[in-house]
């Protein structure tokens, strides 16, 4: 079980479609699929162009597709796999000790047939890359609770603690699916509990290949093990952090335990350690009490986000000059950063329990129960 | 000296080593319930181990090489 250093936990691929062999005999793939009613008459004709066999957890996802590589138009044959593929080695994650037993799994599919020279020259999307440790003195609540509050209220991005409880906990910035062009300023981060999502949400996978793995086993515990996990979109992305991956071998080339910097910089981003802590503000001047309490109405008012409250309150008060306002956003922001942190040390310092922590930060309503 | 003065220059002090923003928070706060009332000297021995001398006592502090609020902190 790898844990302290990242690894790859899944990823696409973007195979040119004349080096895959599709399987013509298969049932569903790129097959035409007619609807017919009792009576015999077609409803419909659709050709399927995606593929997953949903009863296995590990089956990779086939999506045939164009994409436009270096101006030009493509066909491609977009494979989506994870470390699921590897199944008791599940916590290695994806490198390139184990790429022989992946490509021997997309060939036991018997969806494609594809070489496995043609999957490391092919080109990589969407590559989470996950970092699972067991935590120290802390714990998995603990984490999120600070991770939450020392998030900075930015203004297209969502900060998202979960909610499904007691069987997922955990804290998201920003939605894998939405960071479009923006990935440098979106780079998706999120922190859970693996141990309780596996055994949750990947129920099946958890039972039928880790629960009798003793080498795994002592490690799957719900409050300490913690993923933090990224997303790096494409080239371009990795070329922000001055990398140059573009093919999966370029990939399982790059020694990852060397590159943080994936991490640390979302982190960096999404939360402020330094700025929220002014070394000699215990208390609030009346006008700062006014703004706070402002904002605090605004959400409840609007039923809006703390950083929209923000961005309205502004708004409201500096409607005409921009710059007085971007003054007014920016003092603002400052405060509630503050005031977050104020929270924070008056704290209850004793350990509760993960889930009365949770309800007592607000990270999951009371009517969930 | 307030409690939350004393997490505020801790926390400065411990910024001050280059430990990364979060982790110094997260110590500065475990410091601070320790009753640590003042950070004498900091020590680096190796990459994310250091040793922390405070007014009453010195400490072990292994931290996470992300920067996440969790660490080891030992008296020795």
């Amino acid at each position: 079980m790898e844990l302290n250093t990242p690894k790859i936990d899944s990823l696409r691929l973007l195979i040119p479609f004349n080096e895959v062999e599709v399987n013509q005999n298969h049932k569903e793939f790129l097959r035409e699929i007619t609807t017919i009613n009792e009576d015999g008459e077609v409803i419909n004709t659709k050709k399927n162009n995606t593929y997953r066999l949903h009863s296995n957890p590990c089956s990779c996802h086939y999506l045939y597709g164009q994409t436009i590589i270096q101006g030009k138009n493509v066909e491609v044959l977009k494979l989506g796999f994870s470390s699921k593929t590897l199944k008791t080695k599940y916590f290695d994650g994806i490198n390139a000790s184990n790429v022989d037993e992946i490509h021997k799994f997309i060939l036991s599919e018997n969806v494609i047939a594809v070489s496995k020279q043609t999957l490391l020259n092919a080109r990589i999307v969407d590559t989470d890359i996950c970092y699972d440790t067991l935590l120290k003195d802390s714990n998995v609540i603990d984490v999120i609770s600070h991770a939450h509050k020392l998030s900075k209220p930015l203004k297209d991005t969502k900060v998202n603690a979960f909610k499904e409880r007691k069987t997922n906990v955990g804290i998201e910035w920003s939605d894998r699916n939405k960071v479009g062009k923006a990935y440098k300023s979106k780079q998706y981060l999120k922190y859970y509990a693996k141990a309780l999502e596996l055994k949750n949400h990947s129920s099946k996978f958890y039972e039928k290949y880790l629960i009798n793995n003793d080498s795994i086993i002592p490690y799957i515990q719900d409050n300490k093990l913690l993923r933090v996990e990224t997303t790096i979109k494409n080239g371009a992305h990795w070329k922000t952090y001055n990398l140059k991956v573009q093919t999966f071998k370029d990939l399982l080339n790059l020694d990852l335990s060397k590159h943080l910097e994936i991490y640390h910089r979302p982190i960096a981003h999404y939360m402020d350690g330094q700025e929220t802590i002014l070394p000699t503000r215990t208390t609030f001047t009346l006008g700062e009490k006014k703004d706070l309490k402002l904002i605090e109405l605004y959400v409840k008012l609007y039923k809006i986000k703390e950083y929209e409250a923000i961005d309205k309150l502004a708004r409201d008060i500096e409607p005409t000059s921009k710059q007085n306002r971007y003054r007014y956003v920016k003092k603002l922001i400052k405060l509630t950063q503050i005031n977050r942190v104020e929270k924070i040390i008056k704290k209850d310092e004793k350990q509760l329990n993960i889930i009365d922590e949770l309800e007592k930060l607000k990270l999951i309503p009371k009517n969930m129960q | 000296m307030k409690k939350e003065d004393i997490l505020q220059q801790d926390f400065y002090n411990i910024l001050s080593t280059k430990i990364k923003t979060i982790s110094a928070r997260y110590l500065a706060l475990k410091l601070v319930e320790l009753k640590v009332k003042e950070i004498v000297s900091i020590d680096k021995v190796k990459e994310l181990n250091y040793i922390i001398i405070s007014d009453s006592k010195k400490y072990d502090i292994n931290l996470h090489s992300l920067d996440l609020p969790d660490l080891q902190i030992q008296e020795i």
